[in-house]
């Protein structure tokens, strides 16, 4: 989990990158919102399978065995939480569509969220926050304080899960228990003086940062064209296929 | 330089008890301070509130004059703090990126902040192959120091260091002294918060003994 959400807050990005992304983060967020939109509610199966499919084809393009791995977590995580939410109307409905109904919702949750997973894939967590820099500098900096804070939650409650179980010298399930239960709790405490000890410590470090400034917005070619083949799919995707 | 904590008193949000009360103190260039007491005395918040970091709930921080909770952010690049736990100051992904985050925000010139990134390692005498590495897969020890050049790549005229020869290897420790050495040759200010008062015997020019929040002794040499 914890080196999921690393992975998920950096992306490829750095000297890792062997894609050269030369497109505005705002004109590819903007695109994977659209994308994303016309991934959960298309009703064409091909159109579903096309969203994974051509996620599939980034991601092995991408050469990043990590980025791979942890966007195959994030498919999982998915599909099991669409299966957990269905699990129920197999037991409650007698409808032999039932079934079928659960998978459907799979697949449309996993299509919508393969345009961000490209995104986040790509340009990390950190990507979404140069989006909203060209809103607001401190919108951008609460961000990043929400981000870095997330891999560290789960360093975190891995370290408190480890030191109270090294002191379980019985180790039944109901010790286990004992220490799965309390550290759920614990965790948020640590994490509440961690986050603002975190803040502090960028708000020492933010030295050149002023008030109200923002990025100006500039898109290239490229940007045009993400942006208006991400339209035109969502507009065929949602009206016509 | 002087920097000045003119009757400060700080609560933490939902505490009853100060923190810090009625806490007067001058802080003058080329000095090295060290405050010291036990543990939960209030250390930490006095380089906090000093840093102009927690806004006192009463009195007030001056820099050369300039009040600290009216100008924070014009004078945040005089004050460089190295937290007590270095991993709530690190969040970039390479240590590169980390020790530049700072110097990147006032200085655009990309040659410059490489060649101070290539003198602090030197001085710190580290490998640059650790630039490429990511932040969390240090040892504490490295991140201390990653976190210390992320400051002291800058140049900040007032160090505030919170514990900084916690978890160093005796190298690393010498090469602490020598920053705070520096510091003081140079006109500015070194504030170390600590409760091991042998560590910094030679270095610092005077003491500050705190307890509950309160200065209850003030020895210079």
């Amino acid at each position: 989990m914890a080196d999921t959400l690393e992975v998920i807050a950096w992306g490829v990005g750095g000297d890792s990158l062997k894609l050269k992304l030369k497109v505005n983060n705002v004109a590819l967020f903007t695109a994977s919102v659209m994308l994303t939109l016309a991934g959960a509610y298309t009703r064409n199966y091909v159109v579903k399978l096309a969203f994974i499919a051509a996620t599939a084809l980034v991601l092995i393009n991408v050469n990043n065995v990590s980025i791979r791995r942890n966007a195959v977590k994030v498919y999982l995580y998915v599909c099991a939480f669409a299966l957990f939410l269905g699990l129920p109307t197999l037991f409650i409905s007698k409808n032999p569509n039932t079934l079928n109904s659960i998978l459907e919702t799979m697949l449309s949750t996993a299509s919508a969220t393969s345009p961000m997973i490209v995104f986040i894939a790509l340009k990390g967590l950190r990507g979404v926050t140069e989006v909203f820099d060209v809103i607001s500098q401190e919108l951008k900096h609460m961000l990043n304080v929400f981000i870095a804070l997330m891999p560290k939650t789960s360093r975190v409650m891995s370290d408190v899960i480890i030191a109270r179980t090294s002191r379980n010298l019985n180790d039944n399930t109901r010790n286990s228990w004992r220490v799965l239960t309390t550290s759920v709790g614990d965790t948020l405490i640590h994490l509440s003086s961690l986050a603002q000890n975190l803040s502090l410590a960028i708000a020492s470090r933010s030295i050149g940062l002023s008030e109200g400034r923002t990025q100006t917005l500039k898109f290239k070619p490229a940007d045009y064209l993400i942006l208006s083949s991400a339209t035109a799919i969502t507009f065929l995707t949602l009206f016509y296929w | 330089m002087k920097l000045e904590l003119v009757s400060v008193s700080y609560r933490y949000p939902g505490q009853q008890e100060y923190a810090l009360k009625e806490v007067n103190a001058v802080f003058e260039g080329g000095k090295t301070y060290l405050i010291t007491g036990p543990n939960g005395a209030g250390k930490t918040t006095l380089l906090l509130v000093a840093a102009g970091l927690l806004k006192p709930e009463e009195g007030y921080v001056t820099l050369d004059g300039i009040r600290l909770d009216e100008h924070t952010r014009d004078l945040r690049r005089f004050f460089g703090v190295l937290f007590q736990n270095p991993d709530v100051m690190l969040f970039n992904p390479t240590v590169y990126d980390e020790i530049t985050y700072s110097i990147k925000q006032i200085e655009k010139n990309e040659g410059l902040i490489a060649q101070k990134v290539e003198e602090l390692l030197k001085f710190f005498e580290l490998n640059k192959d650790i630039l490429t590495k990511p932040v969390y897969t240090l040892s504490y020890g490295f991140k201390k120091i990653i976190a210390l050049i992320s400051i002291l790549i800058y140049d900040p005229k007032i160090l505030l260091l919170d514990e900084p020869h916690t978890n160093l290897s005796k190298k690393f420790v010498k090469k602490v002294a020598e920053v705070i050495q520096t510091k003081k040759e140079c006109g500015g200010i070194t504030i170390v918060s600590s409760h091991n008062r042998r560590v910094y015997e030679g270095l610092t020019d005077c003491v500050i003994y705190i307890v509950n929040g309160r200065i209850v002794k003030k020895t210079c040499k």
